[in-house]
């Protein structure tokens, strides 16, 4: 008797939860924006995992005979490069490290940023001047300016350019974060919560952080885009990833001095970067509407 | 009927002397200036002014809520239930709020966090002052919600704030006060920003649990119409001092300040249409245009040179205070 209970208490919580992941993709299929972002994240996920067996060449693999042939030609479906490498298996091969690079910086970034903006914007005083003249100092540098200076001392790599990019990036999620939270320290749901007894560090994490969840969401699906771009431009000067292995911003870079006559060889790892953009920024746009319970329902 | 047989001649809360500062860019202001005033166990009392007069500032000092580098207390005292809490730290004074006293804010709207259910932000002072199961705190808090008068509690826990209507959440903001029984509840103008039929409920509401839980209610506003359906005692205040005390019918029949007897002027009646109604010209000093002399001299339709060049003192006829140099030739009894 008392077993059957417990077992069709789990059952029921069991058929909940699924109800509620289902409830959340039936809402995706409804906004077709949302459904194209999160199909082209799926895409990107399959092609960073299972790359490899996916690229129809080695990305590796030069063929200086078939140099710089155009798309539709001899099986290479979007052409080859400069040293006769199939720019389609460089593309697929690219995607794991232009997602290590975009995911990674936006986490990390978001994290300092976030942990900086709240303290400085909660607790004020000297700590929010000291934090915010730091974020001033940092953001009068050009922000391809000081990805330079630290991935220069920190020297070329994945791990150091992932690292040298949230250094660079966090200052703008500090700031908006800040601003969000002073804001909200003054919302009137605030100090009723500090009238129930609740205690300032809970304040901060129960009332305000999850408050502020919509604007990182935002603006980490923005700068995702900023970061595998960014990432390019170091990558050219020789601080990024190293080739021969390719990521979309070196190919760009390695591709520009072709771009009168072979037109191909920037043009698709472009694209690559604009989709992969788009689709982050149409599933975090979507991500937001459904996750804003003021929002629901419209 | 004011519910006046279960008020008790114990004190609950008593502020003596009380004076609060604040910074501003240019030095400090004293928006709060020697207020006194005790309110007993199961009284209503009412605390009434214009904007900015400093009704909230007072409240807001009780339940320890004022902006911490930005105020200070810099007289007197606050007794509540016998224990000096003037001084008390952050830490002891979280043993209270929500669980010895609770506040019922003005907006409705925006008093409640939107990205908590109803039941967890109920759970919330539960958690912090109860040691209850999960279970037991359901219990309690659809059974509080269905005390104010929510139908179908079971459905609105799990529902967002926003989902609710001005009245419901209302009701929601008194639950969250009353769910640990507190023994003094503050209410700052809880029924301003509802309509008038929702207010009147309300008001039936928070008089009826009240009653049934023999709270003691500090009711500050500014509608005098709601202090004669809800108080006991009135405290009238104008900008940043205590011009009047009195029973609540002592005060409509008898007003003694001038600046009461022009709010209760000020009030639309039923029985005669007037063309215009009354109004007290000129506004409330803001706290650094005070100087010497009574504060409502200025706008006071009796003024006269005493007043412009020394502060009035309390003069006081039974229980009835009041702070007018009209009633020094009344004189009965001086404090100070």
């Amino acid at each position: 008797m008392e077993t059957s209970t417990v077992t069709t208490n789990t059952v029921k919580v069991k058929y909940k939860q699924k109800s509620k992941l289902k409830e959340l993709f039936r809402k995706l299929t409804r906004s077709w924006t949302g459904m194209l972002g999160f199909c082209l994240i799926v895409l990107l996920i399959i092609l960073s995992i299972f790359g490899d067996w996916i690229a129809p060449f080695d990305p590796m693999d030069a063929q200086l005979r078939d140099r710089l042939l155009p798309p539709l030609t001899d099986g290479h479906l979007l052409g080859t490069d400069q040293l006769g490498r199939d720019i389609l298996s460089r593309i697929i091969d690219g995607t794991r490290v232009s997602m290590i690079i975009g995911l990674a910086t936006a986490f990390l970034a978001g994290i300092i940023g976030t942990i900086v903006g709240v303290i400085a914007g909660y607790y004020r005083g000297w700590v929010d001047v000291v934090l915010m003249r730091i974020v001033d100092v940092q953001l009068s540098f050009p922000f391809i300016l000081l990805v330079l200076v630290i991935s220069a001392v920190l020297g070329a790599g994945l791990t150091n350019i992932v690292i040298s990019l949230a250094l660079a990036g966090w200052v703008l999620f500090a700031r908006v974060i800040r601003s969000e939270v002073l804001a909200l320290r003054e919302k009137e749901f605030i100090i009723a919560a500090i009238a129930t007894g609740v205690s300032k560090f809970e304040i901060l994490v129960k009332h305000i952080l999850p408050n502020i969840f919509t604007p990182i969401i935002i603006l980490a699906s923005l700068q995702i885009g900023t970061y595998i771009i960014a990432e390019a431009s170091v990558s050219f000067l020789g601080f990024g990833v190293q080739p021969p292995t390719p990521a979309w911003g070196n190919m760009l870079n390695e591709g520009k001095d072709y771009i009168f006559n072979s037109w191909w060889l920037i043009t698709f790892p472009g694209i690559a970067i604009i989709l992969t953009t788009l689709g982050i920024n149409l599933f975090g746009d979507w991500l937001r509407d459904t996750l804003d319970p003021e929002l629901k329902g419209e | 009927m004011i519910g006046g047989n279960t008020v008790s001649s114990e004190i609950l809360l008593e502020i003596k002397d009380l004076g609060i500062q604040f910074k501003t860019g240019e030095g400090t202001v004293q928006p709060i200036r020697g207020v006194n005033f005790s309110l007993k166990k199961g009284e209503t009392l009412g605390v009434v002014g214009e904007s900015g007069s400093g009704k909230s500032v007072t409240s807001l000092a009780v339940m320890g809520l004022l902006p911490e580098k930005k105020s200070k207390i810099v007289s007197g005292s606050i007794h509540f239930n016998n224990n000096d809490i003037t001084n008390l730290s952050e830490k002891q004074y979280r043993k209270l709020r929500g669980n010895e006293m609770s506040m019922i804010f003005q907006e409705p709207m925006t008093s409640l966090n939107p990205v908590f259910t109803i039941g967890e932000l109920l759970s919330e002072p539960l958690k912090q002052h109860k040691k209850m199961s999960r279970k037991e705190r359901k219990e309690t808090i659809i059974s509080v919600l269905k005390q104010v008068g929510i139908p179908r509690a079971e459905e609105i826990i799990n529902e967002y704030p926003h989902q609710l209507s001005g009245g419901m959440r209302q009701r929601v903001m008194i639950s969250l006060a009353l769910l640990c029984e507190p023994k003094l509840l503050i209410c700052d103008e809880p029924t301003t920003a509802l309509d008038v039929t929702i207010q009147a409920q309300i008001l039936e509401l928070m008089k009826h649990i009240k009653k049934e839980k023999n709270m003691s209610l500090l009711f500050i506003t500014h509608d005098l119409g709601v202090v004669a359906e809800m108080c006991d005692r009135v405290v009238v205040m104008y900008a940043g001092e205590i011009v009047e005390i009195a029973e609540i019918n002592e005060l409509f029949d008898n007003p003694l300040h001038p600046y009461t007897k022009g709010l209760i002027d000020s009030l639309p009646t039923n029985n005669a249409r007037k063309s215009t109604l009354y109004s007290i010209k000129g506004q409330v000093p803001r706290p650094d245009e005070i100087g010497t002399g009574c504060a409502f001299a200025n706008r006071c339709p009796h003024a006269f040179e005493k007043c412009l060049e020394q502060s009035p003192p309390t003069f006081l006829k039974g229980e009835h205070l009041s702070k007018c140099w009209l009633q020094e030739s009344e004189l009965q009894g001086v404090i100070r």
